[in-house]
C-alpha cells in the first residue's frame, strides 16, 4: 500500500467555507479582506505563479496511490493570524469542508487542523471528530513557543487517545509574523530564502520534544514532519545523541540516547526528495534513520511522484513508498 | 611493584564497609594516612608510573584510574558530585552526592565505586581499584574491588 501522507488541499474561495459557519461568523467573516484574501494570503509564502494558481479543490489521489492525506494548508496559516478567536472559527470550518469534500474515509483522509494557541480547545476539536473515517490525522501548525512545552498536553494526550498521529508541516509564515516560530538569524526578505530554511524548524521542535521529555511522557505519540526535507536527520540524531552523552544529568527525564525516542515515534515525509538524492546510500543506508521516512508528494505544490522516488532512491524507493506505520493501522490494513 | 592490570571490569559500586579487620594482604601498598584524604576531595597519587585518585565519600574509600573512557581525558581533574536520577519531565531528584565524577573533557559522568557510567551514556568504564583503611592508614591495591555489587 502506498500512502501520500503529504496531500495539500486548498479552497479556491474562501466564501465556500460560509456554508460550515454560524451566520453570526459568516457575517464577521463577509468582508474583502477575508474573501479576498485566497490569493493574497498565498502571496505572503508563494515563490512562484504555480503555487498561486495551483490552490486546487481537489484531493484525488495521484496515480499508483492508495490512500493520500489531506492536510488543509490554508489552515496552517493561523499560526501568524493575529485575531486567534477567529482562527478557530476558520479553521473548524476547514475541518468541516474536509469532512464534507476533501474527505471519504476511504482512500482520500484528511488532518483535523487544531490551532497551538488553545490546546484545551483543541484537544476538544480532536476528540469530537476522531471518531468520523474522514479524519486520520492532526495537523498542529507551529507557534512560536517549542512542542516540547507541556502547554501542548492536551493536545498530545487527545491525539494518542483517539490514536491518530500528529503532523507537523510550516504554513509559510514562520519567519515572518508574531505567533509563528521565527527562523534563527532574522527576519528574510523572501518567501524562497524564508522556504529554503525551513528545515530549522522542524529540527527545533524534533531537539525540543526529545529534551523536554514530551515523547517520553508520551511515548505513543507519533508525529511527522512534512514537508522539512530528511537529509539533515541523521546528523540531528547524532548531534542530540552526543550532547545527551554530556547534560544527561539537565534532562534525567531522558533515560535513554534521544535518537532512540526519534527512531520510535518520530517520521519524515519525502518532499523534496531530491535533496537526498544524492547522498541517500551515505547519509541512511545502515542508518536507522531510514525507517523514519515515509511518501509524502507535496502535491500540488511541486510534488514528488513515487517515480521521482524510485529516480532518485533507487531500490530503497519501494521500503520508504511501503512504509505506512504512521497512520492507524485500521486505515492501511497493517498488521492484517 | 605489580603491573597495573589492563582493564579491570567491574560489575557495580563498591558498597559502604567497615574499615576491615585482620591481617592485611600482602599486596595492599600503605599510601598515608587516612587525615591525608580530606572527606570529598580526589588526591591523587602515583603508583607503578600511574595516576591513581583516591578520595574518601560518605560511603567509603574510592580508586580510580586516571583515564575516561570516552577520549581518556584526566578524569581525576573532574567535578566530584553528585547526579540527577531518572524522573518525570521537568523534575529534578538530586542523589548520590559525592559519588559521581564529572569527566573535565566532555562532562560524562562515573560512579566513583564502580566506574560505570551514570545514566549508561557509554558502555566503558573508568577503572577502579581495591583501597581500604585500617587503623588510621589507607591502603591501595592495583586489582579490582573485592565486593563488586551484583547489578
Amino acid at each position: 500500500m502506498i500512502v501520500d501522507y503529504d496531500r495539500h488541499v486548498a479552497v479556491s474561495d474562501y466564501a465556500d467555507l460560509f456554508a460550515h459557519m454560524s451566520q453570526s461568523w459568516r457575517k464577521h467573516f463577509e468582508r474583502d479582506e477575508f474573501v479576498g484574501s485566497v490569493r493574497d494570503a498565498a502571496a505572503h509564502i508563494r515563490m512562484t505563479d504555480r503555487f498561486g494558481d495551483d490552490v486546487l479543490e481537489g484531493s484525488a489521489p495521484g496515480p499508483g496511490i492508495d490512500l493520500s492525506l489531506a492536510l488543509p494548508h490554508q489552515g496552517l496559516t493561523i499560526n501568524g493570524w493575529a485575531d486567534q478567536v477567529a482562527a478557530k472559527a476558520f479553521i473548524e470550518a476547514l475541518n468541516s469542508h474536509s469532512e464534507q469534500v476533501w474527505a471519504d474515509g476511504r482512500a482520500r483522509r484528511a488532518a483535523i487542523l487544531v490551532t497551538p494557541h488553545d490546546p484545551a480547545w483543541s484537544a476538544r476539536v480532536i476528540r469530537e471528530r476522531a471518531a468520523a473515517p474522514q479524519f486520520a490525522a492532526v495537523a498542529l501548525p507551529l507557534s512560536a513557543t517549542l512542542m516540547g512545552a507541556e502547554l501542548f498536553d492536551p493536545i498530545y494526550a487527545a491525539a494518542v487517545e483517539c490514536g491518530l498521529p500528529l503532523v507537523v508541516h510550516f504554513s509559510g509564515v514562520e519567519g515572518r509574523y508574531l505567533g509563528a516560530p521565527p527562523l534563527s538569524g532574522g527576519v528574510h526578505r523572501t518567501a524562497f530564502a524564508r522556504a529554503a530554511l525551513m528545515p530549522q524548524l522542524a529540527e527545533s521542535q524534533i531537539a525540543s520534544l526529545c529534551f523536554s521529555g514530551a515523547l517520553a511522557k508520551h511515548p505513543t505519540l507519533r508525529v511527522l514532519f512534512s514537508g522539512f526535507g530528511l537529509a539533515w536527520l541523521p546528523s540531528l540524531a547524532w548531534r542530540l545523541d552526543r550532547e545527551w552523552r554530556t547534560f544527561r544529568h539537565d534532562v534525567p527525564w531522558v533515560v535513554r540516547p534521544p535518537s532512540e525516542y526519534v527512531f520510535e515515534q518520530v517520521w519524515l515525509s519525502t518532499w523534496p526528495i531530491r535533496e537526498a538524492e544524492a547522498d541517500w546510500e551515505t547519509l541512511f543506508a545502515g542508518n536507522k534513520a531510514q525507517t523514519r521516512i515515509v511518501y509524502g508528494s507535496h502535491d500540488p505544490i511541486d510534488g514528488d511522484t513515487p517515480a521521482d522516488l524510485r529516480a532518485a532512491l533507487g531500490h530503497a524507493a519501494d521500503r520508504v513508498l511501503g512504509r505506512a506505520d504512521v497512520l492507524p493501522a485500521a486505515m492501511t490494513g497493517a498488521g492484517a | 611493584m605489580t603491573a597495573l592490570p589492563a582493564d579491570p571490569v567491574q560489575t557495580g559500586p563498591v558498597l559502604a564497609a567497615p574499615e576491615p579487620t585482620g591481617p592485611r594482604p600482602q599486596d595492599l601498598t600503605d599510601i598515608g594516612a587516612v587525615d591525608d584524604f580530606p572527606l570529598g576531595k580526589l588526591v591523587t597519587i602515583e603508583f607503578d608510573g600511574r595516576t591513581i585518585g583516591i578520595i574518601r565519600t560518605q560511603g567509603g574509600l574510592r580508586a580510580i584510574g586516571n583515564r575516561c573512557p570516552h577520549q581518556g581525558g584526566p578524569i581525576c581533574r573532574g567535578l566530584v558530585t553528585g547526579t540527577m536520577a531518572p524522573s518525570a519531565p521537568n523534575e529534578y531528584v538530586y542523589e548520590q552526592d559525592g559519588e559521581v565524577v564529572r569527566c573535565p573533557w566532555h562532562g560524562y559522568e562515573f560512579e566513583l565505586a564502580s566506574g560505570r557510567s551514570v545514566g549508561g551514556v557509554i558502555r566503558g568504564r573508568v577503572q577502579v581499584f581495591t583501597v581500604e583503611a585500617r587503623a588510621g592508614r589507607v591502603y591501595f591495591a592495583p586489582r579490582r574491588p573485592a565486593q563488586p555489587d551484583a547489578r
